[in-house]
């Protein structure tokens, strides 16, 4: 039986090992503001990501690789004693990529679609880190149990390793310089 | 090999059931096909990118987990071989060397076929990138920079002339201004707004398009700080725009700050040119910039997969080692269990080749040898049953039994002839019966009598007398062939008899009848004789003459004396033979001495000492019978005495079993050729006396269950006897 046990538990760190987790975070992206606010029953948000991108990650784009952001962003209902739980999660990805032909940056929301350039790698993570009244979810969702229960936002920006090419990947997962996230941001939900 | 089928049920059927699935051919079995489908599906990674992509992670995984199961197999076996390679178990330096084989035959073409793949990956990857490539690439690029930009500026140069007359232009009209602008300019839209976002007004060529497109945020900065924004951008349906946003100088100071915003399709062609371009330079560039990392990750698949057919072959060699040795190493085994006695141990078979043939014998020839040792054993335990009935019987012979060899080394002697001889025959064996002379002197006559007869080829039969320990012994021996024992030529069994009680009870029988028919014959004419003899005397004494009735007077005294005489030896002879049953009672022996030495008391010529124990309990006897004994032993002491007078000192001494009288005087003690006969009748050295008296002493003890002893001690003789307390 102990066996079966080792092996199990070399395979789970193997696994753990693999995750795409690139959990280890980082300081190059830091939350610097963020805030929520109540307007026609629904929350919005407002926040602010400082992004800086490693050298290895502005070559690759530069290169033609398309680097994709994701902001996760997680709502929880806090519990006494318990482990709070997991009430709404909402993802934003954007894709960061350069535009060789007129020298800019694209940004596109890839949950809208909608696609905008930038001249500067500057100005393209700072667009992609300001968001302004960014609906969250309808108050109403909230108000089913208790009125007393507290909420907690928790917003986290990082990119996606996931979706670089399959060579860089394979790097990206053991490099320092590839491992960009910021921790995760929480602060209570106030109207 | 056979194995016992494990109950997957309960946990430990189960663990020898993984076991078993662990060690045997299964997985690697899977592990090869597992090779195998990752093999395939990296052969496909050139043809087909994004599918490659998909499978890659869940084919990394898959590979490492049979990567790390494949470690842990084979560490497991080669831990275990390690193991029998230390402690030298049978088979295991086989083992080592067939694995080594193997290894070196599997590790040799993989190491080069690797070398080779990498150099050629590295090489094909390389074959890729072309200098020249790269340079008409940037060139077109370049070109089409070049044409864009022209557009591009010509745009800016007339939306910012054109920007000024909408300085001017009031509230009211901007609008249809706009809208003429947008024409002349051939712009999709064009939005007049400020840069706060508010928009002024706004003109589509789409006029379904209310809503206008307005310029992000990075774009407004730029016009905050003066800066003409004009750039080409491409379209979400692949087709580009320019897009120019010029700041409208404000009519009044107080008037917040404007901006027009332009956007301008590319015509399609060229912008399908421009397009085509950009990916292709995106898609070069991309990859040159990913060459490395693309090598690493074919170096790292191939490593991979070469790891796992390395390991794999590994394996297989251990285990087909193992399975090759296996049926050496059982044989091994075997054969060592079988010297060290471990008999009819049956080695598994394994498959029908000469090994199994072999083993398949060893496995015959070890059941034919425990069967053979079984039989032996059993034949051996019959031997022995039939022995220990033979010591039984020979145990509770009261015969002695020897039995010498061919060279009369004594081999055998049973209990009672220990006893029978009156030694302790255990020192004796093994070494020739002549000497048994030398331990104990006393049985010359018994050995000579051997001596003479070992040589005799037919059954012997002879009367030995002995004189042991002061008692005359007479052995009645019969001796014949034994059946030839091997090596040791033909013994003899000799089995003796002490006869001596025998031959005593015959010679008492005999003495018995003889007093019974001396009694009877004799006694009747004794009386007519006596009466005769008085009558004569009565009536011729006073008739006859003085002389001759002097005469007379003592022939017939004589004859009456005689006759006397006779009718009292006569009525000793009766009493001799004449057993009247004995009448047992409780009688206190010292009492009874007592009273018997009374009646001697006035006696002068015997002075009798009694030293008698006090307290001694009452024995089962017929007082009669042993005042009867105590006269004749004091008479007896009497008439041996030589000149008066006698000392005689009885001695009363007791045991809970038994009680001993002792009888001891200071006479001349029994002449020695007596010493063997001296209870017989008529063995008397006396002037006077039947000769009867000690016999009678002997009878009567007898008859009381008692032992009677005569010896001489120092001055005098002395008889003890021994009575017990019960008869």
């Amino acid at each position: 039986m102990r066996g079966l046990l080792t092996r199990g538990l070399a395979l789970l760190g193997l696994l753990l090992l693999l995750a795409p987790a690139a959990v280890q975070a980082n300081d190059r992206f830091t939350v610097t503001h963020a805030e929520t606010h109540l307007k026609g029953g629904v929350y919005l948000l407002d926040a602010q990501i400082a992004m800086e991108f490693s050298r290895d990650a502005v070559e690759a784009l530069n290169n033609g690789v398309p680097l994709t952001l994701m902001l996760d962003i997680r709502i929880d209902r806090l519990r006494n004693w318990w482990l709070d739980a997991e009430q709404a999660v909402l993802e934003q990805r954007y894709q960061l990529t350069y535009y060789a032909l007129s020298d800019q940056y694209l940004v596109r929301n890839l949950n809208t679609g909608n696609v905008y350039s930038y001249p500067s790698l500057e100005s393209a993570a700072d667009a992609i880190g300001s968001l302004s009244d960014f609906p969250l979810l309808d108050s109403k969702l909230l108000q089913d149990g208790d009125s007393e229960e507290q909420f907690e936002v928790l917003l986290r920006m990082r990119l996606d390793l996931e979706a670089l090419p399959l060579p860089l990947r394979v790097m990206a997962y053991v490099q320092k310089a590839w491992r960009l996230s910021s921790e995760w941001s929480a602060w209570p939900l106030t109207p | 090999m056979v194995r016992m089928a494990a109950d997957p049920l309960n946990p430990d059927g189960l663990r020898a059931t993984l076991r078993e699935l662990a060690s045997g051919p299964l997985p690697v079995v899977l592990l090869f096909l597992l090779l195998l489908a990752s093999l395939t599906l990296l052969g496909q990674v050139n043809q087909n990118t994004e599918r490659f992509e998909q499978i890659f992670y869940p084919l990394l995984i898959i590979n490492l987990i049979a990567l790390l199961l494949l470690i842990t197999l084979l560490l497991r076996q080669l831990v275990h071989l390690y193991r029998q390679y230390r402690d030298r178990v049978a088979g295991s330096r086989l083992t080592v060397r067939l694995l080594l084989l193997f290894t070196v035959l599997s590790l040799v073409p993989a190491a080069l076929v690797y070398t080779y793949a990498l150099q050629f990956l590295g090489r094909g990857i390389d074959s890729w990138f072309d200098l020249r490539v790269e340079e008409a690439l940037d060139n077109a690029l370049a070109m089409g920079r070049l044409s864009l930009d022209q557009r591009r500026r010509t745009l800016l140069r007339q939306t910012q002339a054109l920007s000024e007359e909408l300085r001017s232009t009031p509230q009211g009209l901007l609008a249809l201004e706009l809208s003429e602008l947008r024409q002349r300019l051939g712009a999709d839209e064009i939005t007049l707004m400020g840069l706060d976002g508010r928009v002024d007004a706004s003109s589509s060529e789409d006029i379904t398009d209310i809503v206008p497109t307005l310029p992000n945020t990075g774009i407004l900065r730029q016009l905050r700080q003066g800066h003409p924004y004009a750039e080409v951008e491409p379209r979400d349906d692949n087709g580009l725009i320019i897009r120019i946003a010029v700041p409208v100088p404000p009519n009044t100071p107080s008037e917040p700050p404007r901006l027009l915003h332009l956007m301008v399709s590319v015509d399609h062609r060229s912008s399908a040119m421009a397009a085509s371009i950009q990916d292709a330079f995106t898609q070069y560039r991309r990859l040159l910039f990913m060459r490395e990392p693309l090598k690493y990750s074919f170096i790292l698949s191939l490593s991979l997969v070469l790891l796992l057919s390395l390991l794999a072959s590994l394996w297989a060699a251990v285990y087909a080692a193992r399975r090759l040795a296996a049926p050496i190493t059982d044989l091994a085994e075997g054969t060592r269990a079988m010297a060290a006695g471990d008999y009819g141990r049956q080695l598994p078979l394994p498959a029908k080749d000469e090994l199994g043939m072999l083993v398949r014998s060893f496995n015959e020839m070890s059941h034919r040898i425990a069967r053979s040792r079984d039989e032996a054993e059993q034949s051996q335990r019959e031997v022995e049953t039939q022995r220990a009935y033979l010591e039984a019987v020979l145990g509770h012979l009261s015969s002695g039994v020897l039995t010498v060899d061919g060279d009369g080394v004594l081999r055998t002697a049973n209990p009672a002839a220990a006893l029978v001889l009156g030694m302790d025959l255990g020192p004796c064996m093994g070494k020739p019966i002549v000497t048994l002379e030398d331990c104990q002197h006393e049985l010359h006559a018994f050995i000579d009598t051997l001596r003479e007869h070992l040589d005799d080829t037919r059954e012997w039969r002879s009367e030995v007398e002995l004189f042991v320990s002061g008692r005359r012994q007479v052995l009645l021996c019969r001796g014949s062939r034994l059946p030839s024992v091997e090596g040791t030529g033909n013994g003899q069994i000799i089995v003796f008899d002490d006869v001596t009680a025998l031959i005593q009870a015959q010679r008492d029988a005999a003495w018995g009848e003889v007093a019974r028919r001396l009694a009877h014959e004799i006694k009747n004419p004794l009386t007519p004789i006596q009466l005769s003899a008085e009558r004569l005397r009565h009536k011729i004494l006073r008739r006859i003459p003085e002389e001759d009735a002097g005469i007379l007077d003592r022939a017939t005294h004589t004859i009456i004396q005689q006759v006397e005489t006779m009718k009292e030896m006569v009525k000793a002879f009766s009493d001799y033979a004449h057993t009247p049953p004995v009448v047992l009672r409780e009688v206190k022996l010292a009492a009874l001495v007592r009273e018997v030495a009374e009646l001697y008391r006035g006696n002068h010529e015997l002075k009798l000492r009694l030293e008698l124990e006090r307290g001694l309990p009452p024995l089962e006897a017929d007082p009669g019978r042993l005042r009867q004994l105590l006269h004749n032993l004091i008479k007896n002491a009497q008439e041996a005495m030589e000149r008066p007078p006698l000392t005689l000192q009885i001695r009363l001494t007791g045991n809970p079993e038994s009680q001993e009288l002792t009888l001891e005087d200071d006479g001349p003690g029994f002449p020695d050729q007596l010493a063997a006969t001296l209870f017989e009748p008529y063995v008397t050295t006396k002037p006077k006396g039947t000769g009867l008296g000690l016999a009678i002493v002997k009878k009567i003890v007898e008859e009381h269950g008692g032992i009677i002893r005569a010896e001489n001690h120092g001055g005098g003789a002395r008889i003890t006897l021994r009575l017990p307390l019960h008869h």
